[in-house]
Formats: structure tokens, sequence, C-alpha cells
């Protein structure tokens, strides 16, 4: 296997591995916690 | 009631919270005493928004925490409840706060000293920031501040939050409350034992009014406000729809024609730098992964950065002057004959930034059923993470035609899109409640703000602050996605065919071709591998469904993929086209390639028909796991989120094939 090879395993695992995450993290806003909700990078909502 | 509490010892680290109607500019003061030092999260166990943020006061670090909008501490609402709890310290993470700051619009004295009369009964000690004072004495009124003062019992601090006037004395009055024991003002002590079960009410209207006799001068010029004279205008039942519909086509016809030339920039520089990578890094998978995954994903959906910043300057430019709630008071018309509770305005306002806070904002509507049919219409509001769907079809086959001679095809278009998703929504509404959310509708009344002149840092910070967002979005989760969806469209590789492009050629024809070029032969096997890859038999595998829209596999994978995220269909696109090149041609745009985009058997990819028909599913289509995400949160149950997937997929697939089949009858391509 090429060091590029290996570098591009390293960078597709790390993706998978963030979006387990993520999904882990929404998945457990779909019941209600006591803290801030699910984070969709809509976080900040404009108000008059 | 108790009034005396006894005196606070010294505390280093001060928690103050703002309290006032809506409209009052409490948010404007938050804004202007914190910075951008504001945290947004949400009060324990319900789903009420917690803002606050820090404020330096006299030197000491104190939380301002920044209450919803209230009319009253009544208690009726979630809103009211939380405000409650926070003011007497009852929810757990948040310190009861040594002071309350009272949010008085002075052009609306009587409405608003409603709240800081119920705020006197907390013993919590209050200090009253006068706001909208510059328009009060526009309106040639007159108001002895000392004598206010005096008969409220508590000081009172006139504030221009634009200006910062009023910002030091506002610090000391707090200090000074703090150092004294609250007492509630003698004409509202003990009104409920003398008056009956309204005699609280009585009471507090009694002393408002007083004092509002006693301090303020009102002038008896016969003026006509400059705002009444506009509304007669932009509020009339046929004028007003038709100013709302011009200024929509004249907001969406700026963000085409401003934002088209800083979008070619980003469109360029975005391929200039996978040409540099390109050039300067051996040839191999991860020079692939880097310039067709990660520039050509993340790169695609960046370029639409210029129409969000203008998108958003012209929401919050509309929301700061006062004439989105005139857009409300139209809309409600056509609401409230639908059963919508008028309430439901702002949150379905709010979900054409994102169906999230949209959702979220729901919260306010009492009423369950009223509440759930709004939550469910919600995502029919077309948000910004569409807005790089429709720009990109509509710049590849819409640009440069006219309407009527001389309105852009390309407005009417985007203006179409938004229209259609609040038709469906409409008729949704009156569907669902007249069926499984069946409710009378409820009386509203509506205030409108007066007109003012938009406070432009505002204005700025809000759209900068969307910007950020839209931006780390395109550098987390896009980027996420782009680089799963490259390895998955890359992966397996056979090994009879060329592993990458430029690898497998001959060294002469690699010295003598340009740069980020391929031939005929790679072009032809890069589009075999595309197709055998774990991407391409997912998207074969969906293609008899999705067929009878117009579209191929290619498209069957953006479409799966946007389900994260709905502006990952761009960032699909983009992988897709790069993935097989044109012979002799560097890195496209998005939009040339789209163009020229062929499906297996050669025929053209995409017209616009089919372009069209794109932007019909996606205005109806259910794309979002953190809307579903939220909407199970606010339910509290699955019922309603798999509802809503089923019954806004079928109605996308049903309207996208109806469109494309029509359209296809109809002769049009």
């Amino acid at each position: 296997m090429s060091v590029q090879a290996i570098f591009v395993a390293i960078i597709i695992l790390g993706a998978f591995v963030y979006a387990a995450v993520v999904f882990a993290r929404k998945t457990r806003s779909f019941s209600k916690k006591s803290n801030c909700g699910a984070d969709c990078g809509c976080e900040s909502k404009t108000k008059s | 009631m108790d009034t005396t509490s006894a005196k606070p010892g010294i505390k280093h680290h001060l928690t103050i919270a703002l309290a006032g109607n809506p409209n009052a500019g409490k948010t404007t003061l938050f804004n202007s005493l914190t910075g951008l030092k504001q945290k947004v999260a949400n009060y324990p166990g319900v789903t009420v928004e917690r803002k606050q943020g820090a404020w330096q006061l006299n030197g000491s670090a104190a939380t301002l925490i920044d209450l919803p909008g209230l009319y009253s501490l009544d208690a009726t609402s979630m809103d009211e409840q939380i405000a409650r709890d926070v003011i007497t310290g009852k929810i757990s993470g948040v310190e009861k706060p040594d002071a309350i700051i009272a949010v008085v619009d002075a052009t609306n004295l009587e409405r608003n000293l409603y709240l800081v009369t119920q705020l006197f009964e907390f013993g919590v000690p209050v200090v009253v920031a006068l706001t909208m004072i510059d328009a009060f004495e526009k309106q040639k009124h007159e108001i002895d501040i000392t004598k206010f003062s005096e008969l409220l019992g508590v000081p009172v601090v006139a504030v221009n939050a634009k200006s910062g006037r009023g910002r030091d004395e506002l610090s000391k009055k707090i200090h000074t409350v703090i150092a004294r024991q609250p007492k509630i003002p003698y004409e509202l002590n003990g009104a409920s034992e003398n008056g009956g079960p309204h005699g609280k009410i009585f009471a507090r209207y009694n002393f408002i009014s007083n004092v509002v006799q006693e301090s303020v001068k009102h002038n008896d010029r016969h003026e006509h406000k400059v705002s009444e004279k506009i509304d007669r205008v932009l509020t009339h039942k046929i004028f007003g729809l038709v100013i709302l519909i011009g200024v929509l086509l004249f907001v969406f016809q700026t963000i085409f024609s401003w934002a088209s030339l800083p979008m070619d920039l980003l469109d360029q520089g975005f391929g200039a730098i996978g040409d540099f990578v390109r050039s300067e890094m051996p040839p191999g998978i991860l020079t692939d992964l880097i310039v067709d995954g990660i520039i050509a994903g993340v790169g695609g959906v960046l370029v639409f950065l210029p129409q969000i910043l203008l998108l958003f300057l012209f929401i919050s430019l509309l929301e700061d002057t006062g004439y989105m709630a005139r857009a409300a008071f139209l809309m409600d018309k056509l609401m409230s004959r639908v059963g919508l509770h008028g309430k439901a305005f702002l949150p379905l306002m709010s979900s054409f930034a994102c169906a999230i806070p949209g959702i979220m904002a729901t919260r306010t509507i009492e009423n369950r059923r009223d509440r759930f049919a709004t939550i469910l219409i919600a995502p029919f509001m077309s948000c910004s993470a569409r807005l790089p769907v429709y720009t990109l079809m509509i710049a590849a086959f819409f640009v440069g035609q006219t309407v009527f001679g001389f309105i852009s095809m390309a407005a009417v278009l985007m203006l179409s899109m938004y229209a259609l998703g609040m038709l469906v929504a409409v008729a949704v509404a009156f569907i669902l409640k007249r069926t499984i959310l069946k409710a009378p509708p409820p009386p509203f009344i509506m205030e409108l703000p007066p007109y003012r002149v938009p406070n432009f840092r505002t204005v700025f910070q809000n759209m900068l602050t969307r910007a950020w967002l839209f931006v780390k979005r395109a550098g987390t989760v896009i980027l996420t996605i782009s680089i799963i969806l490259w390895a998955l469209m890359y992966f397996p590789r056979s090994g009879q065919l060329p592993v990458a492009s430029g690898q497998a050629t001959a060294a002469s024809e690699v010295e003598t071709r340009p740069v980020g070029s391929v031939s005929t032969t790679e072009v032809q096997t890069e589009s075999e591998q595309l197709k055998h890859s774990f991407a391409g038999k997912l998207g074969h595998a969906i293609e008899p469904v999705i067929k009878p829209l117009g579209f191929d596999w290619k498209v069957g994978v953006a479409l799966i993929a946007s389900f994260a995220a709905r502006e990952v269909l761009v960032s699909t696109l983009s992988i897709i086209y790069n993935v097989g090149k044109d012979e002799n041609e560097q890195s496209q745009t998005l939009i040339s390639a789209i163009k020229d985009a062929k499906t297996d058997d050669g025929a053209p990819a995409w017209t616009p028909l089919k372009a069209l028909t794109l932007m019909v599913f996606f205005v109806l289509a259910m794309q979002c796991m953190s809307t579903l995400a939220i909407v199970r949160r606010e339910t509290n149950s699955w019922r309603w989120p798999i509802f809503m997937t089923a019954y806004m997929t079928g109605l996308a697939y049903v309207a996208a094939l109806l469109t494309y089949q029509g359209g296809t009858l109809l002769g049009f391509q």
C-alpha cells in the first residue's frame, strides 16, 4: 500500500467516524434532554 | 408578597435578566451590551431558547440573560412560565438574577409597563431601560424621566442601543438598586384582596395610568404618523400584496445579479486551486481525493456564499425596518382562512432561513394541534440550504431570459419556487386543519412595530453570523459527506482499468497534454469506474423509481446524499461530473458540466425541463435529517416525523412526475 493510499484511508476513516459521531448526537437529540438540542448549523436565529 | 428580603451580600459576579415586550428593543440592547460574547442554548428539560452573554458592568464581569419577549408573566405559555422560573431562581443551572432590566418602549408606555408592574412583585431589584426614546421625541411627546422614576419607584434610564446612550448610567443604576431593598409600589400592594379576582389587574392599569399622566406630555398637535400613512398602502389588501411580490422579485433579482461576479470569481478560484494541486502533487489517489473529492465537493457549495450573504442581508433589512411585520399581516389573512394560527407566521418566516429554529419557534403557539400543523408545513418554506440547488439549475438553463421583456426569468423562477412552497403549505394546512388536526381558529392580535431606520450594525452582524454558519457547515458536514461520497464513487477499483487519471497514459502524451486534461480513453474508463462503484450501484438500484421524473442514476445518488443536507446535492454533482472529465478540458465549472453532461445512452443528462423538475422536487421533499430530529423532539413522538417524511416525499414525487411528464407531453424539453 503506497503512502498516498495510507493517507487516503486515514482521511476516509476519519470522515466515517465523524459522520457516525454526528449521527449519534442527532439520534440522542430525538429524545428530550436537559441541554441544547441538535446542532444543525442553524443554532443562531435572527430575532428583531 | 414578601418585600423585605435580606440585602444580598457582596457578589463579584452578578446575574442580570433582561425582560420586556417583543419589539421593545430588548435584543438590540442585549446585543449592544454583550457584543459577540453570547451563548444560545435551551433551558433544561424544555425547548425554550436561553440566550445569555457576558457584560462588563463597571469593570466587573456579569452575566446578562435575555428572557423571551413577553407581554405579561401570567404563565399561560411556556415562555412566560420559564421567565417566571428564571426570575425566581427555579431553573437549575441558571443563577437567580440579582437585578432585572425592564426594557420599556417609550412609544408604547402603557402596554409595556404592565409587565413592569408584575416584575415588581418578585422582589428582585428592577431598573427600567427606556428605549425608542428618539422615536418618542420625534412624535413631539415629552417625558419627565425624574418624575417617571419617582412615581414608578425604580431608576429609569433612557437608552439608545445604536448610539450607546445610557449604557454607563444603566450600569451604575444596577449597582444602586442591588444595594438597596426592592419594594412594591403602595398602589399595587394588596390590590387583589381589595378588588376581587381582577382587582390586581385593575390596580396595575390604574397605577400605570397615573404614572403616565403625571410624567408624560402628549402634544395636542394632530399629526399623521408616518408609519400609519405608509401602512395605508403597504397593508392594503390589493396594493399591499402587489408591493410585497414586487419587493420579493427585486430581492431575488438583486441576489442573482449582484452575486454573479463574486460567484464566478469563487468558481474560478476553486478551479484554479484544483488545477494547482493536481499540477504540483504527484498523480495518485490522494491527489484525486483532494481535487475531485474535497475541493470539488466543498468548493461546489462555497461558491454560493455571496448569494447567502445577500439573502440574509435583505432578510435582516426587511426585519429591522419593520416591513416583515407588514408582510406577516398580509399573509395572516390568507393563513387565517385555512385555519392557521396567526402566531404561525413567525415560525414560518424563520423557516425561510432554516426550518430548525422555525419549528422551535412554534413553542409560542399554545394549542397543540395548531402547533403541530405549523410544524408539519414549516419545511415547505424554501430554506437557505435549497438556494444553491435553485441557483445552480437556474444559472445553467434560465439565465439571460426575461419575462415581459424586463423581468429576469431567473428572479421569476426563484420567486416561483418560494411561492410554490408557500401555496402547498397553505393547501396542506387547509387539509390538516379539517382532518387530523381539527381545531377552531383562535383570535390573534398582531402588533405592527413602527417603521424605523435599520440598525446596520445589527443587520451586518446577522448577515455575518448566517454566513459563518454556512461556511462552518461546508467545512464540517459537507466536507465529511464529500469525502465519503468520493470514496463511494471511487471504490471498488477494477485492476484491469487505470487507477487514476494521468497514470495510465503514455509518457509522451502526458508531456504534450495540458495539465489536468484527460484523454478520451481515460474519460470512458473513469465513467465505467463510476458506474461500477458503490455509489453507482446504489444509483442504479433506485434509477427505475426516479426515471419517470427524468432523472438518471447519477441524480439518484445526489438525491440520496442530499438527505443529510440539502446543499450536498451540489457537492455530489460536482464530484460526479468532475470524475468524468471531458476531453482536452481542464476542470469545468459545475454549470458547464451540467450543460454538457450525458446519460449512458448519450442523451443530454440535463434539460431545462429536468432542471425545473428537480427544483419542484426540492421544494416539496423532506430532505433534512436535522429537521426530522427536531420534529421528533418537538412532538415527542416518532409518528409525526415518519408521517412528515412520507407525505412530503410522496407529494414531491407526484409534483415532479407531473412537471416532467406533463412538460414532455406539452412538448417542453
